[in-house]
């Protein structure tokens, strides 16, 4: 539960109707927060606002395609990983995306609920787990100054 | 004329005139018949008695009822007979060219015309009529149609599949969504917390009961929906092959064979190929593009006229012209030539989609059509198609 509160999606889909339905699934099944968007563009000039965990992006939008917004959003956060939901026929782009802009899935329309959780569980763990070595690791550091502290005391004492 | 004793010489030449005249007629791939100003037959070559079954009969001297009693023949339209026969025996007048369909003895479609025959002084003889098997010619202009109506069948399915498949993927997400959030319901209503009022409100089970059936429904209709439309996208895909390299004066040479009997020997082809390097492409979608504007080079020119095919590469691209030496198309027909449904055919011979499914597939390969006329002169197709897709 505490993880997943820290845990921000960022969904673009230039379909009002798809960002409902995904946003509505993962608010039933998850505590994930999500940002949704129409537009591309909107969502990267946003992007300084919120640190994001996962992004899911539609291929085909009139303002940038999919590939172009998740390269550009790998700029500014290159460890969340980058799924890209596909129309039809867009498949072969997508595959091609996959070394392009390092992705990390790709999701066929109509996608299944199901299949969708389990990608962003997946893709999540990644990123949850370098977060949490991160925490760990702060905290280490943390102890450390502490400890630190504590021994200068204990030599000032005995001075 | 007075008549004056043949000698033997003579006679042996009319022999041999004769006789070549008949080898001439029996080895005519075409049945070919001639009729006396009586209406009696008076030459028919095997050709023409093996196509309306008179071969067990000998067709001299027959005249019109005779030969509809005792031709051993079916024609798909029975009035069509009528016709083909009473133009044969005994109208005065030319017959143009017009085909009709066989059934037996063999299925055929025959195109035949008649003409009188007129002696050096004038006087009409009778009537010579040619019936040629154009089966075969047929059936590959029936497959150029149905290829074009395939081909625009299947953009206009990926057209649909693309268009449903974004709300049904919603709706199915949504409906899943509903079992879900349902299921958490009945999980709630069972729980201890549940206040007994509410678990227990027969209008609560009644709505709660309603609403897992409506969704199970729902359920199974989006699984149809999402099955059929992955049923069209294969259609679709069907004649989408593969993307290739590949030199494209190989597709414009078969595309040519196959065109071949379209142009037969009316028009001269001339092709002026540069060195053209190989370029990424679909190719059965690029000689699909070149069978459409062959076949059209060649019915703008009815009669004589020569088609140029023209390549060569211009930096990144290779351009293909094709031109002809045909009717031009006018000014004002010349901006709508590539709009969906817009054709000067007339019934029955475009569909008027082959040249917007011409530039469909040029645009796909982020290339350019475009076109230059003149009325009376001809008419060239410039396509401009990049190396790389």
């Amino acid at each position: 539960m505490s993880q997943a509160d820290s845990i921000t999606i960022l969904l673009v889909d230039d379909e009002d109707m798809v960002l409902t339905s995904i946003r509505s699934f993962l608010a039933i099944e998850t505590d994930y927060h999500v940002l949704t968007y129409t537009s591309p563009r909107q969502a990267l000039s946003d992007l300084d606002h919120h640190a994001i965990d996962l992004v899911i992006s539609d291929y085909l939008m009139p303002e940038m395609d999919g590939i172009t917004f998740l390269s550009k959003v790998k700029e500014k956060y290159p460890q969340a990983p980058r799924i890209l939901l596909t129309g039809y026929a867009d498949k072969e782009n997508a595959i091609k995306a996959i070394n392009d802009v390092g992705l990390y899935q790709y999701i066929e329309k109509p996608w299944n609920n199901d299949d969708l959780h389990l990608i962003i569980r997946n893709g999540l763990e990644k990123t949850i787990l370098l977060k949490r070595l991160e925490q760990k690791i702060h905290e280490v550091e943390k102890a450390q100054q502490e400890l630190g502290e504590v021994q200068k005391q204990i030599l000032r004492l005995f001075q | 004329m007075t008549r004056r004793p043949v000698s033997d010489e003579e006679l042996e030449r009319y022999q041999t005139l004769r006789n070549l005249m008949e080898s001439v007629l029996e080895s005519s791939e075409d049945g070919i018949v001639l009729v006396n100003e009586q209406g009696r037959i008076i030459a028919a070559n095997q050709t023409f008695r093996r196509f309306y079954g008179l071969e067990n009969r000998d067709p001299l001297g027959l005249d019109l009822q005779d030969t509809r009693a005792s031709a051993q023949c079916r024609f798909e339209d029975p009035a069509e007979a009528v016709t083909l026969f009473t133009e044969m025996f005994t109208l005065r007048d030319p017959v143009i060219r017009r085909s009709l369909q066989l059934l037996e003895p063999e299925p055929r479609v025959i195109s035949f015309y008649a003409r009188p025959v007129i002696d050096h002084d004038g006087r009409t003889l009778g009537r010579i009529s040619i019936h040629t098997d154009i089966t075969e010619e047929r059936k590959l202009q029936n497959e150029l149609v149905q290829a074009e109506k395939m081909a625009s069948l299947g953009l206009l399915v990926a057209g649909i599949a693309h268009e449903i498949n974004t709300p049904i993927g919603s709706i199915n997400s949504n409906n899943d969504i509903l079992i879900r959030s349902v299921g958490k319901m009945r999980d709630f209503l069972s729980c201890a917390q549940c206040p007994p009022e509410v678990s227990e409100n027969p209008e609560v089970i009644k709505i709660m009961k309603i609403l897992e059936e409506i969704n199970q429904n729902n359920r199974m209709a989006c699984d149809r929906i999402i099955n059929i439309i992955r049923s069209l996208k294969n259609f679709a895909r069907l004649d989408d092959s593969e993307k290739k390299k590949v030199n494209i004066h190989d597709g414009l040479d078969s595309t040519l064979t196959l065109v071949h009997h379209q142009l037969k020997n009316r028009i001269r082809v001339v092709k002026e190929y540069g060195d053209l390097p190989e370029i990424e492409c679909y190719p059965n979608q690029l000689n699909q593009v070149f069978m459409n504007l062959l076949v059209n080079a060649g019915q703008a020119m009815p009669e004589q006229g020569t088609l140029t095919i023209k390549t060569f590469r211009d930096r990144d691209s290779v351009v293909v012209t094709i031109s002809d030496t045909g009717v031009g198309i006018a000014k004002e027909n010349l901006r709508r030539i590539f709009d969906p449904g817009f054709t000067t055919k007339g019934v029955g011979v475009g569909t008027g989609l082959g040249l917007s499914i011409c530039s469909k597939i040029i645009q796909d390969h982020h290339g350019k059509i475009e076109v230059e006329s003149e009325v009376g002169k001809g008419t060239t197709f410039t396509l401009t198609l990049p190396l790389q897709l």
